[in-house]
């Protein structure tokens, strides 16, 4: 096992965890501010990952063969945040706003039938056949030598995911400290009704939180389909049970642990892939969650919320 | 003065209503219903593939009956059902396709595993509230399904399981013979079901769907009806994928994924998830009248899954403005008539004798 060995399943992990820390981030901001699980998150996502490849592959590099491909697809990304950011607003203001005084198990089902919904619209939107999601920046490949006889080889596309992860992450983790719009978040994830008596307008702050994680949802999704090839309509969904599994792992009530979660889980499985079996990683990870979770049901970084009865 | 009391007689159509009234007369009047379709089916009254499709759906109806009793009367959402359903349908494949032996031990093994399986469930469900339930199943299905996908010296793998013809105590039996299984196990689960439903047990679950709290304070112990009600439904849901498997004969890893198990729930919650009609109804709905009715719409046959659309959209109705499923649909229509039957009788009395004073 060289150096260069571990560094590269290192990189290959975090790459994997720039998609899921998005994911898991999303899912985490509609949970403090509409406390419940939104499983239509995957759709949501993979619905922008149509239009972003649509758009990409089939109105801009058909009208203009000769344009610059990287500023093409930035702006089709841009389209497709702004088509997710609609459609988590559509979700909250049309449907969980109006049951938000229903109990938990309904408004959970209701994200539930979302899913269904998005899987009926996939084929008569985009068409019944998998396609093929093209994009420039693959195909860029960085070596970087570390002292092995082998270079470590980076693709640009990976590079970029890491980079744009990390800067959004960390501009909604500055806004939530710094802004207003952050300290309504926090307040409205404290305590929803006393957060309302303030003057904080939690129907405002739960609208955009649901349009920020559709769009952060789409940026992964954009993200995320070039690394699989082909666009199906279940292409988001491994990575949603890996950010729910992340985020009670990490502790819904907190911010930062399901990002620590989220950066744990794929590292563990490139490693669990390499030294225990490549067929097996998956369900070795997800048992060792299930386990962790079960010894310590509020998470590695929650606390505790006494419940009043 | 003693009250004059009209003496009961026994006329044919007093006992006819009498026998309406009871509980398991709907049952008698579904496996009727469900004998006939096969019967029709073998005249060629009814197409054969019509027939399939009804025998997946009560086998369906045996699962969400099992999943009734968790979303409706415990209050618990679970989306690991699909992942049960497997586990069913590969040990009836390892059993007689693999390792040869006869169905009893399939059976026998397979309730022994789901019991098991109901018992870690429901300790799981013992530590983790509400909503973390459903990711937590979710996540174990998500086990079940890599275990189907790479354990191929059982499953198979990938490409799954396909079983030759198999005997029943040694007689050779075809789809005909193993549909009357399958209606025989969905009547013996309506009658399981319809008791716990209706007996202590089934009130005690549903306190503790109404309030944890409050069922703890009456003594109502949660261990044992959230054990209980686990295990029963997972039992219920693994002899659903065994009585799949023996009626099709195949199964395949990708099948038992979670669009499964969200139309499961679909089906519970449309119908109406407190009852077992609601349960039957939903279902023929969901997996029923997408098969006969949806397939046969052009617009439907050319996008495969764009049914799924209404089934989605039909749960978030349903969940946000008529919580009772179909089956409240009957009672509200029932007293709605009614309703207006006394109102236009009163009008007519009005008319005839002047209004009253």
């Amino acid at each position: 096992m060289t150096l260069q060995q571990i560094l590269s399943m290192l990189f290959q992990g975090i790459t994997s965890a720039s998609f899921l820390a998005l994911i898991t981030f999303s899912i985490v901001l509609i949970f403090k501010t509409s406390t419940t699980t939104n499983f239509a998150q995957s759709s949501i996502a993979t619905f922008s990952a149509y239009v972003i490849t649509n758009i990409f592959a089939k109105i801009l590099l058909v009208n203009h063969p000769d344009g610059n491909a990287v500023v093409m697809l930035i702006l089709s990304i841009l389209i497709g945040i702004v088509v997710g950011f609609a459609f988590g607003l559509f979700i909250d203001i049309m449907l969980i706003r109006k049951s938000k005084y229903s109990n938990v198990l309904t408004k959970q089902m209701i994200t539930m039938g979302m899913i269904l919904v998005f899987s009926g619209l996939f084929p008569v939107v985009f068409g019944i056949f998998a396609q093929p999601t093209p994009m420039p920046l693959t195909r860029k490949v960085f070596e970087v030598n570390v002292g092995g006889a082998i270079p470590l080889y980076i693709s640009g596309h990976a590079l970029i995911s890491i980079v744009l992860t990390i800067l959004v992450l960390g501009g909604i983790f500055l806004a939530l400290k710094y802004t207003k719009w952050g300290l309504g978040v926090r307040a409205t994830a404290s305590n929803e009704i006393v957060a309302g008596m303030m003057g904080v307008n939690t129907k405002f702050i739960t609208a955009m939180s649901w349009g920020i994680a559709g769009g952060i949802g789409a940026l992964a999704a954009g993200l995320f389909a070039p690394t699989v090839y082909t666009l199906t309509p279940d292409l988001m969904m491994g990575l949603q049970i890996n950010g729910f599994l992340a985020a009670v792992l990490g502790g819904f009530s907190t911010f930062a642990g399901p990002m620590i979660a989220s950066l744990i889980i794929p590292i563990s499985r490139v490693f669990a892939w390499q030294f225990i079996s490549n067929e097996w990683s998956n369900a070795i990870v997800y048992l060792l969650v299930l386990v962790i979770i079960l010894v310590k049901p509020v998470g590695l970084l929650g606390k505790r919320i006494a419940k009043k009865v | 003065m003693l009250e004059h009391r009209p003496l009961q007689h026994h006329t044919p159509l007093s006992t006819w209503k009498k026998m309406t009234k009871h509980p398991f007369f709907g049952i008698f009047l579904s496996l009727i219903v469900m004998i006939m379709i096969q019967l029709l089916g073998q005249i060629g009254a009814i197409p054969s593939g019509v027939v399939d499709v009804f025998a997946i759906v009560w086998i369906y109806i045996i699962i969400g009956l099992g999943f009734t009793l968790l979303l409706g009367y415990t209050g618990l959402a679970s989306l690991g059902t699909a992942g049960f359903i497997g586990v069913g349908s590969y040990v009836v494949a390892y059993v007689l396709g693999t390792a040869g032996m006869p169905l009893i031990v399939a059976f026998a093994l397979g309730i022994i595993i789901s019991i098991g399986l109901g018992t870690i469930v429901g300790f799981i469900s013992l530590r983790i509230e509400g909503m973390y339930l459903a990711i937590i199943t979710l996540g174990l299905s998500e086990i079940l399904v890599e275990v189907f996908k790479f354990w191929t010296q059982v499953t198979k793998g990938l490409v799954g399981f396909q079983l030759d013809r198999y005997n029943i105590l040694g007689f050779a039996v075809r789809e005909q013979e193993i549909y009357y299984i399958l209606v025989l196990a969905l009547v013996l689960t309506m009658f399981a079901v319809l008791n716990i439903i209706n007996s202590p047990t089934g009130r005690a679950m549903l306190s503790i769907k109404n309030s944890t709290s409050a069922a703890q304070a009456m003594g109502i112990s949660i261990l044992k009806y959230r054990l209980l009600s686990f295990i029963v439904s997972t039992v219920l849901a693994v002899i659903g994928g065994m009585l799949y498997m023996m009626y099709t004969r195949s199964t395949i890893p990708n099948v038992w994924n979670i669009a499964l198990s969200l139309n499961i729930l679909a089906a519970v919650v449309i119908g109406g998830a407190k009852s077992i009609w609601g349960v039957s109804l939903g279902t023929i709905f969901i997996f029923g009248i997408n098969q006969l009715v949806f397939a046969r719409i052009p617009f439907f046959a050319r996008y495969g899954n764009a049914s799924l659309f209404i089934n989605g959209a039909l749960i978030i109705l349903v969940v946000m403005f008529y919580p009772g499923g179909i089956i409240r649909m009957f009672t509200d229509l029932s007293r709605l008539v009614k309703k207006t039957y006394h109102t236009i009788l009163n009008k007519v009395k009005e008319y005839r004798y002047g209004p009253e004073e």
